[in-house]
């Protein structure tokens, strides 16, 4: 445990003797053109150097336990650094020891030459194994690369039908989920339980547990069984304290298993899966249920307190959204006069609930700026069939109660209702079933409680 | 020191350590840097005095306004209601399977028991609704409304006794002490209704059964006057509310007035929360002192109404009762209404004991259902009913046809719920052949209070209350949204 907590340093602790050492080197090299000497300076960092040098070298040694590395990079990194270790040992002998020796100054020279030739390699193969060993060739297939990543479930929701159909299943949706939850363990450097997931045959060929996935048959597949492990499992992929997959990104690996694991299908044939529609279509891909309202401004808070000296309770239907909810719960006694008030909110007010108030037709019709009203519960008021034509104003409506009002078939049949339109309520008043029945003829898709 | 000058300079633990350390941090970077060390200061005094501030408006456009919860306590058996099992008659009689059993945690109740005997359903099932969804022959009314309701099978819970189950499943946590749901969204969504508590809590016994305690519906580290209002089983709910003989309203008005400016004096000296609790409540107390005589006063129901709710209607304390008192409540826009009925735990001569429960509930609960769907109101309210657990399939003690019963079962049960945005019609998740284990769509309690906030518009990751140096959730570290069971 704590000797894998050590490792971890290698990364930073390496720096200093590759630093020192350099920084020796020159020291050195400015000596051999010019007068000024830095004997002292040479022999103190040489031995500091080395002695960081030989630290780093266990420290990596340490982190290498962890496993999980390219072992071919690795190996390279680990003996040229072990091989840098014994010549700066040597090169501190001989600088103690031998400084009065013939053969002094050949020595000195060849064993720094050997020692930055050989402090460059450790560099770029430990470079190669934490950045990757194309990080530093330039990369001339960067571009396929974006578009992979351009796409995911959300973004693919967003385009039109047509377009979405043309997606290619795997490099659209799949790859790109592997690529931001799993790759970054499971690539070609740094292979975890020696499985990658770049590509199909990889994912195939499978790790030291076997294939990671069985085409067809998703529950028997491995990588499918490690995401859906309980996630305090030690087990459960990706692991603790990773970036996860959530139940829309499972249900569609899923999917994808249990339909082939196919890389050429296109999201045409997905499409027609309930499952993989359900889970693209807007509908279900939990966006927020939002108002079909433009973005308007927030209410200006006087207009508010102006109301709430009337005992209505008016509030943003949600945080930092300008549409607000009016309720008259507390007002009981509010009259036409008191509820022309009201109308200051125009366009802002969506939700109005006016039930047991003493309003009439009258305070409707001074509402008409109201002009979005999405829910208006009217119930137990003294509205009667006069009362329609002024709520066929509010041409936004999708919920309407009158329950309790004096309203008969006669007003119901002038109601005019939009698309929109989704729920009635009058129950308890002087609509008749066949006054219903008519209306239903109108709007066969509204739900009516009566 | 004194108890209140504790209190005063009280600065808890987790805030010491951080703020010394990134108070020693930013002093040397600010020296490092050479400059003026205020911005430091200033972003370590902001991340020290982070507020609790209630969320006022929803994070989101809400699908629900208010919650009707039916708790069932005692663990109603998914066997006998929702979960209609045929293999279980097949199988009466024989040992439950190795497999099926598992090594999932059994009570102390049966946990020295040599047999696991299935026990066949005390009940009879048919379809119902536009979906031909199984219901039990015991609860007529609620099949009657079945295409209303959400049903949800595969409900999942830690816990295996009541106590903490019902704590676990009303406030996230097994041990008392943390907030329940109604507590947290009185807080962070305030009151509808200014002459009524936001979060009011009712209960009705069933006979021979659990206590349960007012742990329940504590408002734990959330300031104290978001705790349910508990009302009474009898002529008047709340006691004490009403004015003494020969007390005028204004006299009382001016004596509260005065204790008022008291407090407030004791707390600009003090800063002790609970002093602001006691002002809320007081002041509730004389505003309810209008609005509950009325709502307590059923005279102005019509006759065609309280039949729906079934005979005990009038009998203060029924669960009938409750659930008409839930309707006007719900009316008057009380924003978490929380019924217990206790009366569901059946670990013997469970046939006879569920038949006494589901008729004492079964009418009233479905009659609420609709009588808020006839008044626009199941829209934007939405109903749950459940329990903390549900119960084995084997039978508890010896196996005889009358005298069986079923202990705790925490690794499934059903509950449903109606209206709110929840999606009506849809019986969602399944359970192996014995209604034991989930085998599909598992919701856990988390995912259900994590469903139950969404419908609200809360994100339940971002509404927090920070106390005692941590940061608390009511779904604590866990719980998905489960956008299926929404419309």
């Amino acid at each position: 445990m704590i000797t894998e907590f050590i490792g971890h340093f290698h990364p930073l602790v390496v720096h200093l003797p590759i630093g020192i050492l350099i920084f020796t080197f020159i020291l050195e090299l400015i000596q051999l053109k010019s007068k000024t000497k830095f004997n002292q300076a040479i022999l103190l960092g040489t031995f500091i150097g080395s002695a960081f040098a030989i630290v780093s070298a266990i420290m990596g040694w340490l982190l290498s336990l962890d496993g999980g590395y390219d072992e071919k990079l690795l190996n390279n990194h680990q003996y040229a650094g072990w091989i840098l270790c014994f010549f700066c040992i040597l090169l501190v002998i001989v600088k103690m020891f031998f400084s009065a020796n013939v053969y002094f100054d050949k020595l000195n020279k060849s064993l720094w030459s050997i020692i930055i030739i050989v402090l460059f390699l450790v560099g770029h193969f430990g470079g190669s194994i934490t950045h990757g060993a194309d990080y530093l060739s330039l990369d001339l297939s960067a571009g396929n690369k974006e578009v992979k990543k351009a796409l995911s479930i959300d973004s693919i929701s967003a385009l039109p039908t047509e377009k979405q159909a043309q997606v290619n299943t795997y490099e659209g949706l799949i790859y790109p989920l592997l690529d931001a939850k799993c790759i970054q363990c499971h690539n070609s450097e740094k292979k975890k339980g020696n499985l990658q997931l770049t590509s199909i045959d990889l994912i195939l060929k499978g790790g030291k547990k076997g294939p990671a996935l069985t085409a067809y048959n998703a529950n028997q597949s491995l990588m499918i069984q490690r995401m859906l492990l309980d996630p305090a499992n030690d087990k459960h992929m990706p692991p603790k304290g990773k970036p996860q997959l959530n139940n829309k990104e499972i249900n569609l690996i899923y999917w994808w298993v249990q339909h082939g694991a196919l890389v050429n299908d296109k999201l045409g044939n997905a499409l027609l899966n309930d499952t993989v529609k359900n889970l693209i279509a807007s509908k279900i891909v939990p966006a927020f249920p939002t108002l079909s309202l433009p973005q308007t401004s927030l209410v200006d808070s006087n207009k508010i307190n102006t109301l709430k000296q009337l005992g209505l309770i008016v509030q943003p239907i949600a945080k930092g959204v300008g549409y607000v909810d009016l309720s008259a719960m507390n007002a009981a006694l509010l009259n036409d006069v008191q509820a022309q008030k009201i109308s200051i909110l125009d366009s802002h007010l969506v939700w109005l609930n006016l039930a047991n108030t003493k309003i009439t037709n009258k305070g409707i019709a001074n509402l008409s700026s109201c002009k979005n009203v999405i829910k208006l519960n009217v119930a137990y008021t003294s509205l009667n069939d006069d009362a329609i034509g002024l709520l066929n104003q509010f041409t936004k409506l999708s919920y309407l109660n009158i329950v309790g009002t004096s309203i008969t078939d006669n007003g119901l049949a002038k109601l005019n209702l939009s698309n929109n339109f989704k729920s009635l309520y009058c129950w308890n008043t002087k609509i008749t079933q066949s006054g219903v029945d008519q209306f239903k003829k109108r709007y066969p898709n509204i739900q009516i409680n009566f | 020191m004194h108890e209140y000058l504790k209190l005063k300079y009280q600065q808890n633990r987790r805030d010491f350590l951080r703020g010394s350390a990134l108070g020693l941090g930013g002093i040397a970077l600010g020296s490092l840097l050479g400059c003026n060390s205020k911005p430091s200061q200033k972003i370590i005094s902001q991340i020290l005095e982070e507020q609790n501030v209630p969320l006022g408006s929803p994070h989101f456009l809400p699908k629900a306004k208010r919650v009707i919860y039916l708790f069932q306590s005692g663990g109603p058996s998914q066997m006998e209601l929702f979960d209609y099992k045929p293999k279980l008659y097949e199988m009466h009689g024989q040992e439950i399977p190795a497999s099926v059993m598992g090594k999932n945690r059994i009570s102390g109740m049966v946990n020295n028991q040599y047999a696991f005997p299935l026990a066949k359903p005390a009940a009879t099932f048919k379809q119902a609704g536009a979906n031909g969804t199984y219901v039990s022959d015991l609860i007529p009314h609620t099949a009657s409304i079945i295409d209303d309701l959400c049903v949800v099978r595969s409900m999942v819970t830690d816990q295996i006794n009541h106590e903490p189950a019902v704590i676990f499943t009303q406030t996230g946590n097994q041990l008392s002490g943390r907030p329940c749901m109604g507590s947290w969204l009185s807080y962070g969504l305030g009151s509808m209704n200014e002459n009524l508590p936001s979060f009011i809590v009712m209960l009705s016994k069933g006979g021979g059964d659990q206590p349960i305690s007012s742990a329940a519906w504590s408002s734990g580290f959330l300031p104290s006057h978001h705790q349910g209002v508990q009302f009474m089983t009898g002529k008047d709910p709340i006691l004490y509310l009403n004015t003494p003989d020969g007390i005028d309203r204004m006299d009382r008005r001016r004596a509260l007035d005065f204790i008022k400016n008291f407090n407030q004096l004791q707390n600009e000296n003090l800063h002790d929360p609970e002093i602001e609790g006691q002002i809320n409540q007081a002041e509730m107390a004389y505003r309810m002192q209008l609005a509950i005589p009325d709502i307590a006063d059923l005279s102005n129901e019509p006759q065609h109404i309280l039949d729906m709710y079934g005979e005990d209607v009038l009998v203060p304390g029924s669960f009938a009762h409750n659930c008409i008192m839930a309707r006007r409540l719900a009316e008057k826009d009380v924003r978490f209404i929380q019924l217990y009925h206790l009366g569901w735990d059946h670990h013997g001569a469970l046939a006879s004991g569920i038949k006494r429960a589901t008729k004492q509930t079964d009418q009233a609960s479905a009659a609420l259902v609709k009588d808020l769907k006839q008044r626009g109101l199941l829209d934007d309210t939405l109903v749950i009913w459940g329990g903390e657990f549900g119960r084995t399939s084997f039978s508890q003690g010896k196996l005889t046809p009358e005298g069986f019963g079923r202990d705790h079962h925490p690794g499934a049960y059903s509950i449903w719920m109606a209206g709110g945005g929840v999606q009506p019609g849809l019986v969602y998740g399944e359970t192996d052949d014995f209604a034991h284990n989930v085998v599909n769509d598992k919701v856990h309690v988390h995912d259900f209070q994590a469903t139950l906030l969404h419908l609200l518009g809360i994100d339940h990751e971002k509404f927090i209350f920070k106390t005692q140096g941590r940061r608390y959730r009511l779904t604590d570290v866990s719980g998905n949204v489960i956008h299926n069971l929404i419309a």
